[in-house]
């Protein structure tokens, strides 16, 4: 076991094109489960493959326990990686193939075959352990990758994308295991996946990288209350945070007719960046609702009117959908169903009201910037 | 919401029904049945008659129309192995085992790298390869000749293995080199990370996955070797004589003997189809390959 330190690692493919992945700096402690996210081309398995010795570093270096890997083949790396597409040896049989890195470091017969028993049984392989992989079903491949990185001790276990050719029932129920297996073993562990509900059920931390770049790298609790730019809020939450492109005010900013006030660091961010007409916030569907700061936070009316047009939907999380009119004056939540959940007297007066907290308001400050 | 799933499933609903799904046309495979079989029967034809021939008295053998009812007899092929057969058989035994062998242990490393390892230049390597093949034998025969008469090696089987193994390599690291690039990339990788050497990564990973290419491979070695006929009529003699050589000399100037030749032809095809046979299992398996996941 040890901790992991990426230091402005870089992977480099075409000298003066951008780089695959950019300074990447990391520190990962021992025993940490650390998770990789970020959409397609983003980064995250390369940054894993130059962990794993699979990628050059052309800049920068990797610590495995303090020593740098720079030039150091895969098989001196004490790692253990699950691909993936498993990878497994299609020759060998499920035993064999479990066994295959023990024999490799030249353990003897009796050991090895005692530490594939006992994989086997942690995984619930043992009556498969004669067939080949071919005569198993997904699930059970995706264990067989399991054993034969676990069976090995390794210092660090490498995982990238596992669950992904699973189904979605069983890649849940995987999800669990594979984290609870990570407690017990207490292994540091680094994860790669683009999805995000992956990322923030499993990981210790979490580190969100876009075009080679690491955006935050953080809990996922802080990265989903304190996301540090607009690409981490609209990146994180299962349904996605509400974002919004707002003229800024003196205050704060102007959102549907009202000021949201800022704190006094947000303010100054904003005019730092010299911006002074428009930023993105964004708001935690679910705070808005539960929040205490009523006062520092921002009343939307909400109105039930069939005819309304929505031109934006927003999810918010328990209340199923908040809808914006064109103009950003009137909102109506609906539910899931489909039905209307806030119903007001027609007419326009506002009968239920929601609270945008100011905390979980973000001044993004590149200017009319929009994810997605 | 189950409004809404009744009305979109609806039209999809009703187009089905409206558009019933086209049924495959059942004369289709039944005129490729017949083409096939038609193909089939043409092709197969002389090898029938050149096996039939070689049971027939020599005398049979011209008859045309050819007889179909005929008592065989096996007195044909006692000739032709009291003609020599043996030696001929035993020369093309050899040369066709040790240069596929050979040819087989050159290019598996030699596609191994090529595939799996690439470098700046590989692609003008694997040219040069194939590139070797562009030249007929005909025009390298007389230097060929005049080489291996220099240092004494005419008419000698060692001859015919080396001259085999260069004929058949550029083929062998081709074939082998499109069997390496399905194996997953990941699978080796997955090899580095176990600890494996490169050798351990080739013997106990890349070459079980790639077993039913390497029995393609040798196949196709084996037949080009077996039925080579140029190279072994310039080079060799009665020593080194091999079964194509020994054939040809059945077709004299006195005129042909045909129950003899084809009784000859019979025995010389006889090895190719054993070893077709041995591979199909592989070869079968090799149609498969892509299944590995």
């Amino acid at each position: 076991m040890a901790e992991v330190v990426y230091d402005s690692a870089s992977r480099i493919y075409t000298p003066g094109a951008k780089p695959a992945v950019n300074k990447l700096s990391l520190d990962i402690e021992d025993g940490e489960f650390v998770v990789f996210v970020g959409p397609s081309g983003c980064g995250k398995s390369t940054a894993l493959r130059m962990l794993a010795g699979l990628e050059e570093i052309d800049a920068g270096a990797i610590r495995i326990g303090g020593k740098n890997m720079v030039g150091v083949p895969s098989r001196d790396r004490d790692i253990a990686m699950v691909f993936q597409n498993y990878a497994l040896y299609p020759n060998k049989t499920v035993g064999e193939n479990m066994d295959f890195p023990l024999k490799m470091r030249g353990m003897s017969k009796e050991e090895r075959d005692k530490k594939v028993r006992a994989a086997g049984e942690v995984l619930g392989l043992t009556e498969f352990l004669d067939r080949k992989p071919r005569a198993l079903s997904g699930g059970q491949r995706q264990r067989v990758a399991m054993g034969r990185a676990i069976v090995r001790e390794p210092q660090v276990f490498l995982m990238d994308e596992p669950l992904s050719n699973l189904d979605a029932k069983m890649r849940v129920g995987t999800r669990a295991e594979i984290a609870a297996l990570q407690t017990r073993l207490g292994v540091t562990t680094i994860y790669v996946t683009h999805d995000q509900v992956e990322a923030m059920t499993m990981g210790n931390r979490v580190a969100v990288l876009k075009l080679g770049e690491l955006q935050q790298f953080a809990t996922p609790a802080e990265l989903y209350d304190i996301p540090k730019n607009a690409f981490v809020a609209g990146f994180i939450g299962s349904p996605a945070m509400n974002l919004y492109t707002v003229p800024v005010a003196d205050e704060g900013v102007r959102l549907g007719g009202q000021v949201v006030r800022l704190t006094a660091a947000q303010r100054s961010a904003i005019s730092a960046a010299g911006i002074g007409t428009v930023v993105s916030i964004t708001s935690d569907p679910v705070g808005a609702i539960t929040t205490k700061a009523r006062d520092m936070g921002l009343a939307i009316p909400v109105l039930s009117d069939p005819n309304l047009a929505i031109s934006q939907l927003y999810h918010a999380n328990s209340y199923g959908m908040m809808g914006a009119s064109r103009d950003g004056h009137t909102f109506i939540v609906v539910g899931p169903d489909g039905t209307i959940r806030w119903r007001a007297d027609y007419g326009g007066a506002p009968k239920y009201t929601m609270f945008l907290p100011t905390t979980s308001l973000l001044a993004d400050i590149k200017a009319g910037e929009h994810p997605s | 919401m189950s409004t809404s799933t009744t009305s979109a499933a609806g039209p999809s609903a009703i187009a089905h029904d409206s558009e019933p799904r086209p049924h495959k046309s059942s004369t289709g495979p039944v005129i490729m049945a017949i083409v096939s079989w038609v193909v089939g029967i043409v092709f197969f034809f002389p090898v029938l008659w050149m096996v039939l021939t070689a049971f027939k008295q020599e005398a049979d053998a011209y008859t045309n129309p050819p007889k179909l009812f005929f008592s065989p007899t096996l007195e044909q092929f006692k000739e032709v192995l009291s003609a020599g057969a043996g030696p001929a058989l035993l020369n093309s035994l050899f040369a066709t085992v040790v240069s596929t062998i050979l040819v087989l242990l050159l290019a598996i490393p030699a596609a191994f790298a090529v595939s799996l390892r690439p470098v700046a230049k590989t692609r003008d390597v694997l040219f040069f390869f194939i590139s070797t093949k562009m030249l007929p034998v005909v025009a390298a025969i007389v230097p060929i000749y005049v080489v291996v008469n220099e240092i004494h090696m005419v008419d000698n089987i060692w001859t015919l293995v080396v001259l085999y193994t260069a004929m058949n390599l550029p083929i062998a690291i081709w074939m082998m080199r499109s069997f390496f690039l399905e194996v997953p990339g990941a699978l080796l990788e997955a090899a580095s990370i176990d600890g494996a050497s490169i050798g351990r990564t080739m013997r106990e990973v890349v070459l079980p996955v790639v077993s039913p290419g390497i029995a393609a491979t040798a196949l196709i070695c084996v037949i080009f070797a077996w039925n080579e006929f140029f190279i072994a009529v310039n080079l060799t003699a009665a020593q080194a004589g091999t079964v194509p050589v020994f054939l040809v000399g059945f077709i004299t100037s006195e005129g042909l003997y045909f129950a003899k030749l084809c009784a000859a032809a019979t025995l010389a095809a006889l090895p190719v189809v054993i070893a077709g046979w041995i591979a199909q299992n592989k070869l079968v398996q090799g149609l498969s390959f892509g299944a590995v996941k």
